[in-house]
């Protein structure tokens, strides 16, 4: 017998492989009815996407992505859509930087207060689709878009001069006031480049993400459920509490999304602040297959797309050929997952069968 | 009965609040012109889930309706401009159709990857042809020509004196039939046909029972010779049409240009008002004109708004009423909370930032799922794919 | 001699890793009402979705009055005059009945409109002809399965078949319902068409069928008439052996209560049923025996033990402990098992490995959980030991619960839920769908935990599984416990008899 552990990992590394493939394939394809010399884009591309600068950038970014991912696949492991990744993060991230400049406290717990509210805000934005969800039977997906759309209000009332904001000198922004250094999150220097030092803070939540789905019993009941939610109730587990935790607790994660950004860079919350990461966390979580090690190397991946897209500019090909291989790469994998999910299933039911003594399985599939 | 209703309460409030412009003519023809993509992304999402698929790429299905609206029409003509972005909606229907019945990807996943597709394509197709075009950019198509405007001939000139008399609802009444009947797109006129049609289609014509029907329970049509999966085929191809042609209206009608951004969310919005009209097509339309009313108020005087804190908080009182009867006990609750809240804050305050406006339809979604849950009655099959051979 | 209605030759269909029919062959004679009996997983319903065509075999041919006719799909069936009426419904919850029962074949005018007025009086007409009345404008969603098998029956006539497929037609119905059908299937076939019906209930068969086949095991075994036949010889055709009798009973019933409701009612939502006013105690090492009509409250009993649903008046204790209001997973903890009717739904997590299925429902239990962690050695080590003690047949323990056969898959439960020492075992239908050896075996290991001092609840629509096993019998009809039996005392007639309501007074 073989080791089936080691083939089913295998497996599960051939759907990325031909899903990028494919997209790249695609992407060759398109530059090269456009008139551009595919050879030659791809091997610039490369060349600037492995400079130390652009590593470092793909790095901080992939950070971002990284939280965003987690939030998303938090929610994808019990088959919730959390759709409000976007509005979550965007209001987490708001309120956060206003607390920030509104207190001054010692470093460490500078920081440590902001990101509480970063992670009390998301959560409890995501807590009302849990809640009416769990109560109402209101489906996430449509309450999470109409969620989002409520934030953007909010923000754009609350983010006004004479209100939680100030315009800009000298420009159109219109932004928080900054947070005062003892609420920065100090970075790393590497290759002369600044690493955000949050990118720590997320690596070590993905790990206690994947602690707390394989080795604890909450983890247990969270996957169960998303497996089976009749199964896991039965086994006894209280499924509306579990689809209230885990809402809450992608809410929480999604709050982060922004965070390296603010505590790193940014320091304040403006206009210019980047949003839309709520589709973007959602499609990472699909291509690393909800996976802490998957969802860090999406992350990477769209994070070294986005970045080495950069020249493509100069090169004179719109970088939004990145944006379509993205989509490609998505809509790939899934395709890919699924095929390999049969052929396994497939192929497991021919193993077993030939350890069964065949007249006595009439009684399969009933 | 109840629209009279309505238009009293409306009426009264205009005159109460001293904003005549609440139901103007301008303000009547501007919700129609915000109301029409809304209604016709609304019947795109109707389509899909009453065959039993969520078209969430619907934003990104009138995202492609804009962009191939503006790329023939600027071209050709307004005309070919929309056909091409019909065709090009439906051509991405029938991809979703593709993901989710062939490949058995998951419905939103598939909804999802469509709207992040159409924006980049989107962007990296005008860099392509409208860069370099007078007026196009990478962001922006160059002018794209207009469809006409019919009026009903005479019709304005009728009823003009009676609506510049000033007499209570009459006078409302004047202004509202002039508003519908003057300077009204072809493509707002086509929007009413389709509405009617679909209606028509879905519950009067066999199709329509088959389509209906693989929404309800796909194995049931399956075990008569109706094939689901083609069935979803077809109504995810109308689907991305309507919002294809959805798109085509913001080009051509609702301004004369593509620009990036510009469905700004329409595509929710229209997923919203399905659920809003219980997924039928008159109500949903319905909610879509009530969710352009809000959408042209926000662009006209503060005070306007002010006026529908009046219309909240009676609605408000009328569904609490109405709960109250109902023995709905958390029902009455949160409608007389919205009701009292809304009156405090035009007495208090009288003024609305034009920023909630923006939100309201989509809380007022949120409201309508939560607290009429009993009463709505969505396909029973929507979401779940269908395979032969978990039939039996 | 005329051709026969249906024939049926050398059919075999096979899926991964098992073979449901095996060179079947079928011959139905025009104008009779045919059974098709065998036990649960003997290949029935495979064969009658190959003869409507919602399975295409991979051998044998279909012959429609002595001509081949390819089936490839059901509307090919339907074209041939052959139509269904499934076991679980086809129907459509929010159309109208009249919209059910033309889906597909609608009457239609120009551009496809559909002329409804001629379709209702068709429906009307077809209901009076038959004597099955329908309301055609009643939305489905409100019927009660009676009329909503009546539906599924005019939709099939509607269709003009002259052959009518009913699988397990009885199973869902209630006594007087039950009546109203054979009386139903009696006039249809006086009226020239030809009825093949799917059962594994007996004393039915007997009555209403002019011919009865029996598979076994994928294969068609014997082919019979009720005069020439009992029905103890019919239940060892279908076993294929005499019948495995449980081993005798050794009384040692103890004193203390593991299982006890007290006047417990619940509230039932939509079609389910509302219990009303149950009292039960399970002894230490006892096995009680619930008997009955399904549908009649027997799966809301197993929601309020478990805690899925809670009760609206009545107290329910494990032990002495009153856990009314405890959530499933504190009943669990106190020593609450269960082994669910359909364990693709209620018992297993087909897309993980069978040592993660071992964790399901002890993931509050040592040796598996340490506080809020989850010992995976454990957890694996224990499902080796189950592997190899309850002959499940599997490669290894990393394999899916999806690719194990039904008997294999209900032999890890059965494992499962007897490990870590139950006080309580409810086991609903434990040995539906199992072959003749898993099932042998099921009942021995229920026996070694009764006399482990396990209180043993004992939900099944086997009556001689039931009377074999059991201590006591109750029969539950509507909510309601209508009578208490001693197994040593009762026939499997006296106890349907019971079931129906007939000996009520």
């Amino acid at each position: 017998m073989m080791e089936t552990r080691i083939e089913r990992v295998l497996l599960q590394l051939i759907a990325p492989v031909v899903a990028i493939f494919f997209a790249a394939l695609l992407a060759a394809a398109i530059l090269h009815f456009t008139g551009a010399d595919a050879g030659s884009v791809l091997g610039e591309v490369v060349a600037f996407g492995t400079t130390p600068a652009s590593l470092v950038a793909v790095v901080n970014k992939a950070t971002t992505f990284y939280l965003a991912g987690i939030a998303g696949a938090i929610g994808f492991r019990m088959l919730l859509f959390n759709i409000g990744i976007d509005g979550q993060y965007r209001l987490a991230v708001f309120f956060a930087a206003v607390v920030g400049a509104s207190v001054s406290l010692p470093p460490v717990l500078h920081v440590t207060l902001i990101i509480v509210v970063a992670m009390a805000v998301g959560a409890g934005w995501a807590a009302l689709a849990g809640y009416i969800k769990v109560t109402r039977g209101v489906s996430e997906v449509i309450s999470t878009i109409m969620l989002n759309a409520v934030a953007t209000g909010i923000i754009a009332y609350l983010l006004a001069p004479g209100r939680l904001a100030e315009r800009a000198a000298g420009s159109n922004n219109i932004r928080t006031t900054p947070i005062p250094s003892s609420g920065w999150f100090p970075g790393f220097e590497v290759a002369g480049k600044e690493v955000f030092g949050f990118t720590l803070v997320a690596a070590a939540l993905g790990i206690g993400f994947w602690i707390l789905l394989n080795r604890t019993r909450f983890g247990f009941e969270l996957r169960a459920s998303g497996l089976s939610l009749r199964a896991a109730a039965v086994s006894g587990v209280n499924s509306k509490r579990m689809i209230f935790v885990t809402m809450v607790m992608s809410g929480a994660m999604a709050g982060l999304v922004g965070i390296p950004q603010l505590l790193g860079s940014s320091h304040q919350y403006g206009l210019d602040f980047p949003a839309g990461f709520g589709f973007t966390g959602l499609a990472i979580a699909i291509l690393g297959r909800n996976h802490p090690l998957g969802v860090a190397f999406g992350a990477l991946l769209w994070a070294w797309l986005e970045r080495s897209s950069q020249i493509l500019d100069l090169l004179g090909v719109s970088r939004e050929i990145v944006t379509i291989m993205q989509a490609t790469i998505v809509l790939s994998v899934v395709v890919a997952y699924e095929v390999v999910r049969r052929v396994n299933v497939r192929r497991q039911q021919k193993l077993v069968g030939r350890s069964e003594h065949v007249g006595i399985e009439s009684g399969a599939t009933a | 009965m109840r629209v009279l209703l309505a238009l009293l309460l409306l009426s009264a409030v205009a005159d109460i609040a001293n904003t005549p412009d609440l139901l103007s003519r301008g303000a009547v023809s501007a919700s129609l012109r915000f109301a029409v993509p809304i209604v016709l992304a609304g019947l795109g999402g109707l389509w899909a889930e009453r065959c039993g698929v969520i078209n969430i790429g619907l934003e990104g299905m009138m995202i492609i309706g804009t962009w191939m609206g503006a790329w023939a029409g600027f071209q050709w003509s307004p005309w070919v401009g929309v056909l091409a972005a019909v065709a090009g909606g439906a051509v991405f229907g029938a991809f979703h159709a593709l993901m989710t019945v062939s490949f058995g990807v998951d419905q939103a996943v598939s909804g999802i990857a469509i709207n992040v597709a159409a924006l980049g394509l989107g962007r990296f197709l005008s860099s392509i042809f409208f860069e370099g075009q007078v007026g196009g950019g990478i962001s922006q198509s160059p002018h794209v020509g207009q469809i006409a405007n019919v009026s009903v001939p005479g019709l304005a000139e009728v009823l003009d004196p009676i609506a510049t008399l000033e007499t209570p609802v009459i006078s409302d009444i004047a202004e509202i039939v002039i508003g519908v009947t003057t300077g009204v797109s072809l493509l707002t006129i086509l929007a009413a046909a389709l509405v009617f049609l679909s209606w028509w289609v879905l519950f009067r014509t066999s199709f329509g029972l088959r389509l209906r029907a693989c929404g309800e329970n796909p194995a049931a049509a399956d075990s008569l010779g109706v094939n689901p999966n083609r069935m979803r085929y077809a109504a995810l191809t109308v689907s991305g049409a309507l919002a294809g042609l959805g798109g085509a209206f913001l080009v051509t009608v609702a301004s004369s240009i593509y620009r990036e951004g510009q469905v700004a969310g329409r595509g929710f919005i229209g997923l919203a008002t399905v659920i809003f009209g219980n997924w039928m097509p008159g109500r949903l339309t319905i909610g879509a004109l009530l969710f352009g009313f809000t959408d042209a108020l926000r662009t006209r005087q503060e005070t306007t708004m002010t006026a529908l804190l009046i219309v909240g908080a009676v609605v408000f009182a009328f569904l609490t009423v109405r709960a109250v009867r109902a023995r709905n006990r958390g029902a009455t609750f949160a409608y007389a909370i919205a009701a009292v809240g809304l009156g405090w804050w035009f007495l208090g305050f009288g003024v609305v930032p034009s920023e909630f406006v923006g939100f309201a339809p989509h809380l007022t979604t949120l409201l309508v799922l939560s607290l009429a849950h009993q009463r709505i009655r969505p396909p029973q099959g929507i979401g779940v794919p269908y395979r032969r051979s978990e039939a039996n | 001699m005329p051709a026969p209605a249906i024939e049926l030759r050398g059919i075999t269909k096979r899926y991964p890793g098992v073979v449901a029919n095996r060179d079947v062959n079928l011959r139905v004679e025009s104008g009779t009402a045919h059974a098709v009996i065998g036990e649960n997983g003997a290949g029935k319903s495979t064969l009658m979705n190959i003869l409507y065509g919602m399975v295409v075999p991979d051998e044998g041919e279909i012959l429609v009055e002595g001509t081949p006719v390819p089936m490839s799909s059901p509307a090919d069936a339907i074209a041939a005059g052959i139509g269904m009426v499934h076991q679980h419904f086809k129907l459509a919850d929010n159309l109208t009945v009249l919209e059910n029962v033309i889906l597909g074949d609608e009457p239609t005018g120009r551009a496809g409109r559909i002329d409804f007025e001629a379709a209702r009086t068709r429906i009307v007409e077809l209901g009076d002809h038959y004597r099955i009345p329908i309301e055609p404008d009643a939305l489905v969603a409100d019927l009660s399965v009676g009329n909503r098998q009546r539906v599924e029956i005019i939709k099939v006539l509607y269709r003009g078949a002259r052959v009518l497929i009913l699988d397990e037609p009885t199973s869902v119905l209630v006594p007087q319902e039950v009546d109203e059908l054979l009386k139903n299937l009696r006039r249809l076939t006086g009226e020239g068409l030809t009825v093949i019906f799917i059962s594994h209930k007996l004393d039915e068969v007997l009555t209403v069928a002019d011919e009865i086949t029996v598979m076994r095991n994928a294969r068609t075994v014997a082919h019979t008439r009720p005069a020439e036949i009992t029905s103890r010889e019919l239940a060892q055709l279908m076993v294929g052996s005499e019948l495995p009798t449980p081993e005798p009973r050794t009384v040692e019933v103890r004193s203390e209560v593991g299982l006890r409701l007290e006047s417990v009612s619940t509230r039932g939502r939509g079609h389910e049923t509302s219990l009303s006013d149950i009292d039960l105690t399970v002894r230490s090492g006892e096995i009680v025996g619930i008997a009955g009509v399904e549908g009649n409250g027997q799966s809301e009993l197993i929601e309020t033990i478990l805690g899925l649903t809670s009760p609206v008046g009545g107290r329910v204790l494990l032990g002495t402990e009153d856990v009314t209001e405890a959530a499933t997973s504190i009943r669990r903890r106190l020593g609450l098992s269960y082994i669910p009717q359909d364990r693709h739904r209620e018992a297993l997590l087909l897309d993980a490995t069978l040592w993660e299925n071992r964790i399901l429902g002890h993931q509050m239990h040592p040796p598996i959980n340490r506080g809020v962690w989850i010992d995976r050695k454990a957890a694996r080590a224990d499902t080796e030991r189950i592997v190899a003690d309850s002959d499940v047949r599997t490669p290894s323990i990393e394999v899916l619960a999806s690719a194990l056969s039904g008997g294999n898959q209900q032999k890890l439960i059965v494992g499962r839920e007897m490990a870590g020492e139950p006080r309580v075992l409810i086991a609903a239908h434990p040995t539906r769908g199992v072959d003749v050896g898993a099932q042998a075996a099921i009942w021995t290991r229920l026996s070694a935990v009764r006399r482990a001092g396990v209180a043993v609840l004992l939900v099944s629509a086997d009556l001689e599984e039931l009377i074999g096993i059991s201590d006591r019998i109750l029969v539950i009809l509507r909510g309601r416990f209508v009578g208490e039996f001693d197994p040593a005392a009762i026939g499997p007639e006296d106890l349907g008899a019971a079931m129906t309501g007939a000996d009520a007074a």
